[in-house]
């Protein structure tokens, strides 16, 4: 035993250098009381200067103990054994030394509690007594510790250790937060006592203490200071404006405050360079929530409702735009009853020069109907959501979402339609000139009641919902269409009518859900939801009378009609939650009834459907970082009521859309697999994915082509055989250090591939198109630390489509393209950065012209300000000026080349500050 | 496990009141619970606090791990104990919670197996050099009374340590020693982790199976550091907060 701490503390010895002067020190420990010598005391050696522990040795069965060779200074001796105080002693070593008996002294008894009265400023709630800051008076600028020394039952040493009710504090957290800095001083000694709302103490117990209620007795105290809300205060917010002088204009401004837990935020932008709407980034920041949820019973979250119009995604045409929007939001009540409130206005106008070109298969040969449209739109909405949240205790949660939008729109332009036959001679040819303005008022509330249970995992949550919709529309549509016969003009035909709409929608809906675990791994999910929504519809067509005004009713154009429709529906699902499978089985069955007047008539038409949702998915991970998924999902699908019996639209009177009531109900089959592996340490991953869809009974279109008048009439049909498989793959290494230097290099290798069958019928003929696409592309980038940054990524694709028409027809294309990313870090703080990216595309034979498009982009940008809080840069966008909306469909009744305007090359000088008054530091 | 816990405390206890003396034990097994506060790691891990406020409630507030060291004056292993069944729909997944690490007291060298991600390494080095103070401060863990120490590896790293100077062990959880007796309790702020012995058991040790792990790639101490730091460098501050975990 001796043996090995002689080892031990050698082992400590080993870096001391060799010519130091060294000697022993030794000493034999012994009861005070019993004059008894003690074996394995403990005796250490520290450091004098900052009392770390040299080395540490045990004394033998005569109480005696020896640190041999030890380097000559200042030392302190700190003897231990169970049940007896410890000993402490400076020791000076010179020489050899022996320090004779130490004698040991018997545990003295702890002192007597001290007893605490209860007064207002001092509150006791079971074993936490609290103590209210502001009662006890300190002077100004002091610390938490003098604080402390104020409070009764509290002595403060001069090394800062904290005796509380006759226990010593081993603890003291900041708002709960335990290990606040390394030291417990750190947190009584720097923080203000003006800045402490209560002081709490509390038996220092362990988490399983706290679940048994089993204590020991001999617990320390814990600490915890709560600091006051107005303490947290701060604000941050960013400007930027950017302009060429001229004619663009990119802004945007952000102020966020905080005043403890109380948040108000405001924005505001005005560009016309894109839609204006506010990145992800700006979002979150300004903490505005994207409608998503989190699903307690799969584990994810889920995101429902579409997008608004106002992105850039669906932007079409040249924008101009204006957002503004603030928010409110505040916690209270330790947390438990949270508030949001926002308000967004967003107008953007848009004008676009557009051409659609299509050619048309029919079994006769091919027909070409081209589009030319000039539109100009303005959306305005003004959309409230309020949310508010009430934890009622730990187990129960209230919460009610309101959304409310105010939306109003105006459309006018007009379009030019020509429709040519195979040798290109007109066989019609339509202007039409338009004018709409839409409204529509929405209002959505939600109110969820979630109850959790003792037992886990046991949860009931019910949701109800009630929403209203309603639209007022007004157009104008003023159409001539001229027919030739053989290229020589035959008659024209005028349209010239208004249209309106009024609809209201109101929908109210329960829903319940209760969790069931049935064992640690299973759990059964069952739901019941109830629905009901009605609407009334009234579309009236007029034309003009005498008196110039449109006052006329065409009914053939007209339809009012009201429609209720009751759903119930359930699902059963089981769950498994294993340690590497997880598998969900189950199905979901709901009735629908609808209930159809017609208003014009006063006809009834009743129509029930039964829908099941049978699904299935299995999730294997063999190691945290790899999955294997497998996910079925079936689905009916049930024509809807405007194939079944739609409304005559003659918005374009050259399309001629008719309803089947003898469709059947069809079922859709969802199959996909999926593969991800990802390697940390070797930064290598890969996934590849395959989905499979197939339906029985799919809706399609029977479509007749009217040679003489280009005229198209199709009605739904039902079909089998419809199906479309996608597949992806990756596999990717990157960010690795290279060997010998600080670069990184990443690189990889992605496929993509999709095949389509899609069966409809053209002038009472079946027609199959099949289409594949697959491309294939490579990946390379380099990153060298605060100098460059680099990255290319090309690609090729081909694409297939055969129809079993026109088998001749040959609509294979290749695509190539890619782009390519360098920004380089110049000195004085500049940045120069470049992208490039190419879409370019195989002529096929349907079209001549030229569909290619290269993208270059430039910025130079320098940083400003102290923290570089500021930026000024000069950015090119577009610098070949090539930039226009494409969009291409290949299907096998047309196909379909559709151009849009879009931003192209401008150039702007933009500055751009973020500032920060936060206690806290810096926001990123 | 209380139930043992609470009687082995207690017989300790009255043994130490029957023989009105202290008893030193120089083979030891320990059962150590490891906490984790996983809201306080990740809040502490994630830059973005925003994200963190809106996804807490999907981290479980703390997590549990056991693990097992027996060892005696020359040596011991420290290996995962019993499992606790974790809540897979939560998004925390423990790190570094598989390590087996191997110490011998005598010849001052350790022996750590520790899976790190899709890699195994096999670590090979001296014991990891601690700077130790020595408080006065005292604290009972499971019927031991233990001193505090604090502790700093690399200059850097702070850690919280109780040992019992009645057990003759000069060692700790995972690589954590050389203080004088075995250290029944300890705290890693970084890592806002715990760990406290449950069951301290001194009869009847089996040391037969206190020997290393096999099975790994033969790295050092400062190779399983550079290509940790390689890697998890890009991972912003969460990555190198992380690390610390495979150092210890």
């Amino acid at each position: 035993m001796r043996k090995s701490a002689v080892l031990a503390l050698l082992f400590f010895f080993c870096f001391v250098a060799a010519d130091a002067q060294q000697a022993n020190l030794a000493g034999r420990i012994t009861d005070s009381s019993e004059n008894k010598k003690l074996h394995f005391a403990s005796i250490s050696l520290l450091h004098k200067a900052d009392t770390t522990l040299l080395g540490f040795t045990r004394s033998n069965e005569e109480g005696k103990f020896l640190f041999p060779k030890v380097d000559t200074g200042q030392y302190v001796i700190l003897v231990s054994y169970p049940g007896f105080a410890d000993y402490m002693e400076n020791v000076e070593l010179k020489n050899n030394l022996d320090l004779g008996d130490i004698f040991l002294t018997m545990k003295s008894k702890l002192l007597q509690e001290v007893v605490i009265k209860t007064a207002a400023a001092i509150r006791i709630k079971g074993d936490t007594t609290e103590f209210v800051a502001d009662s006890f008076k300190v002077k100004d600028g002091a610390t938490v510790e003098e604080l402390l020394k104020r409070l009764p039952g509290f002595t403060v040493n001069a090394k800062g250790e904290i005796v509380a009710q006759g226990k010593r504090v081993d603890k003291v957290l900041v708002d709960g937060e335990e290990f606040f800095g390394d030291d417990p001083t750190m947190a009584t000694q720097n923080i203000s006592a003006k800045a402490v709302a209560r002081v709490q103490i509390f038996d220092t117990k362990t988490e399983q203490q706290q679940v048994t209620g089993m204590t020991t007795g001999n617990e320390g105290k814990t600490v915890n200071i709560k600091l006051k809300e107005d303490a947290k205060k701060g604000a941050f917010g960013k400007i930027i404006a950017g302009t060429d002088f001229d004619e663009f204009i990119d802004s945007k401004i952000m102020y966020n405050r905080f005043t403890g837990k109380k948040k108000i935020s405001v924005y505001g932008t005005r560009t016309n360079v894109n839609a204006g709407s506010l990145n992800w980034e700006d979002r979150q920041k300004l903490g505005i929530e994207n409608d998503f949820e989190y699903d307690e019973l799969s584990g994810y979250y889920f995101s429902f409702g579409g997008g608004d119009d106002f992105n850039d995604w669906n932007l079409r045409g040249l924008p101009d735009a204006y957002t503004a929007g603030a928010l409110f939001s505040n916690k209270w009540n330790d947390d438990k009853n949270n508030i949001n409130l926002s308000y967004r206005y967003n107008r953007l106008g848009t004008t676009n020069i557009g051409t659609t070109l299509t050619q048309n298969i029919l079994p006769t040969g091919l027909t070409y109907s081209n589009r030319y449209t000039n539109r100009n739109a303005l959306n305005q909405q003004h959309a409230i959501t309020a949310k508010y949240e009430w934890k009622i205790d730990s187990l129960a949660s209230l919460k009610i979402v309101s959304n409310n939008t105010y939306k109003k729109s105006y459309t006018a332009g007009t379009d030019i339609g020509e429709f040519l036959s195979a040798s290109y001679d007109t066989i019609n040819r339509s202007f039409r000139a338009y004018d709409n303005s839409t409204l529509r008022n929405q209002t959505d509330n939600q109110l969820t009641y979630k109850q959790l249970f003792k037992k886990k995992n046991r949860l009931w949550q019910t949701v109800f919902r009630y929403g209203v919709t309603d639209d007022d529309n007004d157009g104008l549509n003023n159409t001539i269409i001229r027919y030739f016969n053989n290229g020589v003009f035959n008659y024209a035909d005028t349209i010239d009518q208004q249209k309106q709409f009024n609809g209201r929608s109101t929908t109210l809906g329960v829903k319940t859900t209760f969790t069931e675990p049935l064992s640690t791994a299973w759990m059964l999910i069952v739901d019941y939801a109830y629905n009901k929504n009605n609407s009334v519809s009234k579309r009236n067509t007029f034309e003009k009378g005498f008196n110039g005004k449109y006052e006329v009713l065409i009914a053939d154009f007209s339809n009012n009609f009201e429609l209720d429709a009751f759903s119930h529906s359930g699902n059963a699902i089981f769950r498994y939650t294993g340690k590497k499978l997880r598998l969900g089985l189950g199905s979901g069955v709901s009735t629908v009834k609808l209930g159809l007047q017609n208003l014009d008539n006063n006809t009834f038409n009743n129509y029930s459907f039964l829908n099941i949702t049978p699904q299935l998915g299995i999730n294997y991970s063999p190691k945290q970082q790899q999955g294997i998924s497998f996910n079925y999902r079936g689905n009916t699908r049930q024509p809807t009521i405007s194939q079944l019996q739609p409304i005559r639209d003659n918005t374009d009177p050259l399309v001629e859309y008719v309803g089947n009531p003898n469709l059947k109900v069809g079922f859709n089959h969802n199959l996909n697999f999926n593969y991800n592996n990802y390697k940390v340490l070797k930064q290598a991953y890969s996934y590849a994915y395959f989905g499979y869809n197939i339906q029985q009974n799919a809706i399609t279109q029977f479509n007749t082509i009217d040679p003489v008048t280009g005229k198209r009439t199709y009605y739904p049909i039902n079909v089998n055989g419809n199906s479309s498989w996608n597949f992806g793959a990756e596999s990717s290494k990157g960010g690795g250090m290279m060997q010998g230097t600080n670069k990184k290099l990443g690189y990889g290798l992605m496929v993509n591939a999709n095949g389509n069958r899609y069966i409809n019928f053209i002038n009472g003929q079946k027609a199959t198109t099949k289409s594949n696409g697959i491309s294939l592309s490579v990946m390379l980038n380099m990153d060298s630390e605060d100098k460059f940054s680099f990255s290319f990524r090309p690609s090729i694709g081909y694409n297939i489509s055969k129809t079993s028409l026109a088998t001749s027809v040959n609509n294979n294309y290749f695509t190539y393209g890619g782009r390519a990313n360098v920004s380089i870090d110049l000195p004085g703080k500049m940045e120069f950065m470049t992208d490039v990216n190419a879409d370019l595309r195989q002529r096929i034979n349907a079209f001549a012209s030229n569909t290619n498009l290269v993208i270059w982009n430039a910025s130079l940008s320098k940083k400003i300000f102290k923290k570089d809080t500021g930026k000024i840069s000069f950015l090119a966008n577009d610098m070949l000026d090539d930039n226009k909306g494409f969009t291409r469909t290949i299907n096998n009744t047309f196909v379909s080349d559709d151009r849009f305007q879009r931003i192209s090359r401008y150039f702007l000088l933009k500055f751009e500050w973020s500032f920060n008054k936060m206690p806290g530091g810096e926001s990123k | 496990m209380i139930k043992k816990l609470f009687t082995s405390a207690c017989l300790l206890l009255l043994m130490q009141n029957a023989f009105s003396q202290a008893r030193f034990f120089s083979t030891i097994k320990v059962e150590f619970e490891k906490t984790t506060s996983v809201r306080q790691l990740m809040k502490d891990l994630q830059e973005d606090d925003s994200w963190f406020q809106q996804n807490k409630d999907r981290y479980p507030v703390s997590i549990l791990n056991y693990y097992e060291f027996t060892g005696d004056t020359s040596r011991s292993i420290y290996k995962p104990g019993k499992e606790v069944p974790l809540d897979q729909r939560m998004w925390y997944r423990p790190v570094a919670d598989k390590n087996i690490v191997f110490s011998d007291f005598k010849k001052g060298i350790t022996i750590a197996q520790k899976p790190v991600f899709e890699e195994t390494f096999l670590m090979e080095d001296s014991l990891l050099k601690i700077k130790w103070k020595i408080t006065s401060d005292v604290r009972t863990i499971a019927g031991f009374e233990c001193h505090k120490a604090i502790g700093l590896i690399n200059d850097s790293i702070t850690v919280f340590a109780f040992y019992s100077d009645e057990l003759l062990v000069n060692g700790g959880p995972e690589g954590i020693h050389g203080l004088p007796g075995m250290i029944l309790g300890m705290g890693i702020p970084r890592l806002h982790a715990t760990w406290f012995a449950t069951k301290v058991e001194v009869f009847d040790i089996n040391m037969n199976k206190v020997t290393p792990a096999t099975k790994g790639k033969k790295v050092s101490r400062s190779t399983i550091a550079s290509s940790l730091d390689k890697v998890l460098k890009e991972w912003g501050t969460y990555g190198s907060k992380l690390i610390m975990n495979f150092l210890i």
